[in-house]
């Protein structure tokens, strides 16, 4: 009888007896999770890939820390790519002008206004249940979502919806964090057009903490 | 007028039916439970003493041939609404009274033909030939046929219902323990004793039951005939042209049945499965699931059956296969669970309509940018409206 004594042998012996999924690399766990591009290029790099789908993504970052613009240049990429947007807007306060500054499809944007951090809660779970494919922006600010955030971990496992929290202080209940810090406003002729920010990835679970820096130009341009 | 057609020993009837080498063979019927004991028994072993009530050790010392049967009261019952089933063929309102012992099935008097034709399906399905009493209610038909021991039909008339029942042992009437225990030390041994009683103090010393069994003695019985309806139910049969020794083959065929069954149901569920086996030493054997959950799909189905199947050892080839699926209804709606996940193209705008009525205290709206001049102030610029559905 045939006796493998090399491992990669063993490997290939398991495959064919019980299917090329019975083994595999840690490497290739990663490949399974599935991401959508935020349309920034070193954001993306950061997130090998960008904001996961199926997982709880936050991004964190006090007032004029550049996090709503961040996120309205992230909406306007993902509407360009065929994917939908529902903007729970927890603070009422979403800015349309803004919004059409960086490229937002305004007719194509479902903006909803709950009272109660619950009821968006309560929302979000519907649309995980149903899987719709879309990308969720939680516009918490400084609302604090509560323990119930923590239970969308579970409802969102294996849908397609993408959920991205915008929130001043992270709630650590998220499974992707990632904080933003302003370091520097950027002139153009004595005339502020954009900032410079600090990204760190404080949570992922694939990937290790890491910093990065970039600027967000008010024009809709971003660099690193 | 109304007619009770009667059929004893009817438990071990169908024991017989579905066994012809239980023919002249006495038989107990004993229940299921941890300490088995005698529901009902055939004549022979009547005969020799065994009643119910009576342990399976009591039993054999009074018959040591006595054949000892689980007793099946789906099937019983199943037998009994198919038999009724028949009946509502040629009369438009048939009452079954089930029990193991004895089963009686109430109609509407008709001609003495009919009721002769009535009697004849009967014979004809079981084998045995049931005893009719006619009456002007339930009760007094019901004493009539279980004293008639023959084919003809016993009529008691109109007005003779207390003359009639007088003789009778005052324990055919529904006795609570009570009364059971109390009669006897009065010196009441039957019906006419009982209804001789005044009826105030009937009523005094046995209450409200009391007063309606003396009225049932008085051959007064309000109680309508409650007509039995049939309930819808599917079923699928398959006779072999050999006998099949595989559970391969069977479940093949199980298989099929079980796809058609499936298509009959057409957004229904059913939640009583029943699977005949017929061997081919003649005898039938049925195996009965009512699952924990109500099975509208072809695999849950086909995955009971397959259940079903395995409790029967193929000792005997099987030359026939019958399913039976009782207990239909509408399809339930299923609570979501939190690991199934739909794969949904829908538009968020389709769903919306939805979530505006379950999310009343929530607002969907989307932004519009209006034609206003630059210098004025931001929120002027724009409008919120509520966002509408397609």
């Amino acid at each position: 009888m045939y006796q493998p004594t090399r491992l990669e042998d063993v490997i290939t012996e398991l495959k064919k007896r019980y299917g090329h999924q019975i083994i595999h690399s840690a490497n290739q766990l990663e490949l399974d999770i599935k991401s959508i591009n935020t349309g920034i290029r070193v954001l993306d790099s950061l997130l090998k890939g960008g904001l996961l789908l199926g997982y709880l993504n936050e991004i964190v970052g006090k007032p004029t820390s550049g996090a709503t613009s961040l996120i309205h240049c992230i909406t306007g990429y993902v509407q360009k790519h065929g994917r939908e947007v529902v903007y729970i807007d927890l603070e009422q306060c979403f800015d349309p002008l803004h919004a059409i500054e960086n490229d937002i499809n305004l007719s194509q944007l479902l903006i909803v206004q709950p009272s109660e951090p619950n009821h968006a809660l309560a929302l979000i779970r519907d649309i995980s249940i149903q899987s719709l494919p879309c990308l969720v922006i939680l516009d918490a600010g400084n609302i604090s979502l509560g323990k119930q955030f923590n239970r969308l971990e579970l409802r969102l496992a294996q849908s397609s919806t993408c959920v991205l929290a915008l929130t001043t202080q992270s709630t650590q209940q998220s499974q992707v964090i990632v904080t933003l810090k302003r370091v520097a406003w950027l002139y153009t002729d004595k005339k502020i057009t954009g900032y410079r920010v600090i990204s760190e990835l404080s949570k992922h679970p694939n990937l290790a903490i890491k910093q990065i820096e970039f600027d967000i130009h008010f024009e809709g341009g971003k660099d690193a | 007028m109304l007619s009770c057609l009667v059929m004893r020993y009817f438990a071990a009837i169908i024991e017989t039916k579905f066994n012809p080498d239980l023919k002249n063979k006495p038989m107990a019927i004993v229940s299921t439970n941890a300490r088995p004991k005698v529901i009902a028994t055939d004549e022979l072993a009547y005969k020799t003493g065994v009643v119910s009530n009576l342990t399976i050790k009591q039993a054999q010392v009074l018959c040591p041939t006595t054949e000892i049967i689980r007793c099946k009261h789906d099937t019983y019952q199943r037998i009994a609404h198919e038999i009724a089933e028949l009946l509502l063929d040629y009369t438009h309102k048939v009452e079954v009274e089930y029990q193991p012992t004895t089963t009686a099935w109430y109609v509407e008097t008709v001609s003495l033909e009919e009721l002769q034709q009535l009697q004849k399906i009967i014979a004809t399905y079981l084998g045995i030939t049931p005893t009719i009493g006619i009456g002007s209610n339930k009760f007094v038909a019901r004493v009539a046929s279980a004293s008639n021991f023959q084919d003809k039909a016993l009529q008691v008339k109109t007005g003779d219902e207390a003359k009639f029942l007088a003789q009778f042992p005052v324990e055919l009437l529904p006795l609570d323990k009570d009364m059971k225990r109390r009669l006897p030390l009065l010196g009441i041994k039957t019906l006419g004793q009982y209804a001789k009683l005044p009826r105030g103090s009937v009523l005094e010393q046995f209450g409200k039951h009391g007063r309606w069994l003396h009225d049932l003695a008085n051959g007064k019985d309000i109680r309508p005939l409650q007509s039995y309806i049939p309930a819808p139910k599917l079923h699928q049969n398959y006779q072999t042209d050999e006998a099949i020794t595989s559970y391969e083959i069977i479940k093949r065929i199980l298989e099929q049945l079980s796809a058609l069954l499936v298509h009959q149901l057409n957004q229904q569920e059913t939640g009583h499965v029943i699977l005949t086996l017929e061997l081919e030493n003649k005898t039938t054997v049925e195996h009965h699931i009512q699952p924990p959950e109500a099975i509208s799909t072809h695999d849950a189905l086909l995955r009971h059956l397959e259940t079903l199947l395995y409790r029967q050892p193929l000792l005997s080839a099987i030359v026939g296969i019958s399913i039976f699926l009782q207990e239909l209804q509408e399809l339930t709606p299923k609570q979501l669970s939190m690991f199934d996940t739909v794969s949904n193209s829908q538009s968020v705008f389709e769903i919306l309509p939805k979530w505006q009525k379950r999310y009343q205290e929530i607002d969907f709206v989307q932004a519009n940018i209006l034609d206003t001049p630059a210098c004025y102030i931001p929120s002027e610029q724009y409008q919120l409206q509520p966002a509408v559905g397609i």
